[in-house]
């Protein structure tokens, strides 16, 4: 049974970066039940055209739109996230769930090319830099924002997916930009703190998909006021 | 100790620190590029005058510029047969001014982490194939203390990033004889850290004479004792300390 949430989050307004991942999904699902208003950001070739439809058919009180923006656009995230903050009211929440699912299928070695790097890290380090960025004032306006990054233990780890499983190859990319998702989100906690706004860490474990209940758990703990203090943190659920 | 026919690549080969490194391994007799986009050709030759026989080449490169990269691998593969031992060690620390969120530039983020993260891993994956045929191979990388403050997100990104590497391509290719290390350092006495404390608005001689008292040595560790760090493991290292971060940051990190 899911524990109850820490807070009451009615009201409260939201971008999920990555919200057509796996865990985006869930957690978008999760908060507009609890009646949060939701922007559903993507990046363009990794929209699932049937999410916002899904989303607002769980039938709460949450509004829920969507956007799409294209990776490395910087006017795109400001722009994407100026209209969402315009039609939500205001913004508390950034959830950067851009996880590596579609497209980034484990390569072997010959496959382990120059190209996969530069996009692997584009699409997750640099746009999450980008969203945040483009977050961080309407987060800041009345203080109190948080923001909730997810990685992956392969960042602390080295190991690749499926538990107890030798490294596959390939994950070599995914262990370089996890940890340097925490290595950015530990120096922007650091800056940003002194506007009242926080950020943290959710690392995903190696079968994160039958860990809803704990993922659930770990972004409620950091939305809620229950860690106000917590700055730059990252919860691991290996 | 020595390293005789083994082929080492520094990248930020002619910096305070790389420098220190590349002079150390020519000295246990390998042969060393000096990769950097500076000076390398100046430290090469100030190698080279020590020995009788050529021990150091100039690879000027701009490792955040992957075609540039490509070349310098198709270069050293012709004359060398490709690289035995990657040190890890470019870095830029990205603007003097503004650098923290969310002042920093979308377009200095990137000239940054391109340097700091991405051109490791073009390096890297450009030394395996040769590594895993020859059955032994050692990458190391200059890293930092996750917990470092003050620092710009995408140098704490790119040093972070090490951390995952390190912990991948030990487990991965530990097995192929090739050995993964990571040196977190912290405070290095040398000329860039008098520039990022002038930066900052400190007068640099009381900022570093505070940096040296920070230490629970009571200084700063030099980069004569990193080059001596890093040739020791590479040396010596046995398997079992595979993927090892070593901290060596004067005990800041984990005693204070």
């Amino acid at each position: 049974m899911r524990a109850e949430p820490m807070m009451d989050y009615a009201g409260k307004r939201g971008v999920i970066f990555g919200a057509s991942s796996f865990v985006g999904k869930v957690v978008a699902s999760d908060l507009v039940q609890r009646g949060v208003h939701l922007c559903l950001l993507d990046l363009q070739n990794h929209v699932d055209p049937d999410l916002l439809q899904g989303v607002q058919s769980l039938g709460s009180d949450g509004e829920v739109i969507s956007k799409v923006v294209t990776s490395g656009e910087e006017d795109d995230f400001i722009k994407a996230l100026d209209q969402a903050v315009d039609e939500l009211g205001d913004l508390d929440y950034l959830i950067c769930a851009f996880y590596l699912e579609r497209g980034y299928e484990s390569q072997g070695m010959d496959d382990l090319n120059l190209d996969s790097w530069d996009q692997l890290l584009g699409d997750w380090v640099v746009n999450t830099f980008l969203v945040t960025r483009a977050a961080f004032p309407h987060l800041a306006r009345e203080g109190g924002g948080r923001i909730v990054f997810f990685n992956a233990t392969t960042g602390y780890t080295g190991e690749g997916e499926g538990e107890g499983e030798v490294t596959v190859e390939g994950s070599i990319l995914e262990c370089a930009c996890s940890s340097a998702l925490t290595g950015m989100m530990t120096s922007i906690a650091r800056d940003i703190i002194p506007e009242g706004v926080s950020v943290n860490g959710v690392a995903l474990g190696p079968n994160y998909r039958d860990d809803l209940d704990r993922i659930l758990w770990a972004t409620d703990f950091w939305l809620s006021g229950m860690c106000d203090y917590a700055c730059g943190q990252i919860l691991r659920l290996y | 100790m020595n390293l005789n026919g083994k082929i080492s690549l520094v990248t930020g080969g002619a910096g305070g620190i790389g420098r220190a490194i590349c002079e150390k391994l020519a000295g246990l007799g390998s042969f060393v590029y000096i990769c950097d986009i500076k000076k390398a050709e100046e430290v090469a030759q100030r190698i080279n005058a020590g020995y009788q026989e050529v021990r150091a080449s100039a690879a000027p490169c701009d490792i955040a510029d992957r075609a540039a990269v490509e070349s310098l691998y198709a270069r050293i593969g012709q004359e060398k047969g490709g690289v035995d031992i990657l040190v890890n060690n470019a870095a830029v620390y990205g603007p003097l001014a503004d650098h923290h969120f969310p002042h920093l530039s979308h377009e200095d983020f990137i000239k940054t982490i391109q340097v700091d993260l991405s051109g490791a891993m073009y390096c890297t994956l450009l030394a395996l194939p040769r590594m895993m045929r020859e059955g032994w191979g050692r990458i190391l990388f200059t890293a930092a203390p996750m917990s470092s403050s003050g620092i710009p997100s995408p140098y704490l990104a790119g040093k972070a990033g090490f951390m995952g590497l390190t912990k991948y391509l030990s487990r991965r290719y530990g097995e192929d004889g090739i050995f993964t290390f990571a040196l977190a350092l912290r405070h290095v006495d040398t000329p860039m850290i008098r520039k990022v404390m002038k930066s900052r608005g400190h007068d640099p001689a009381s900022a570093v004479k505070s940096l040296h008292e920070e230490s629970l040595t009571g200084r700063m560790i030099t980069p004569e004792e990193i080059a001596d760090i890093y040739a020791h493991v590479i040396c010596t290292a046995p398997p079992g300390l595979n993927g090892m971060v070593i901290p060596a940051d004067g005990g800041i990190t984990y005693l204070r």
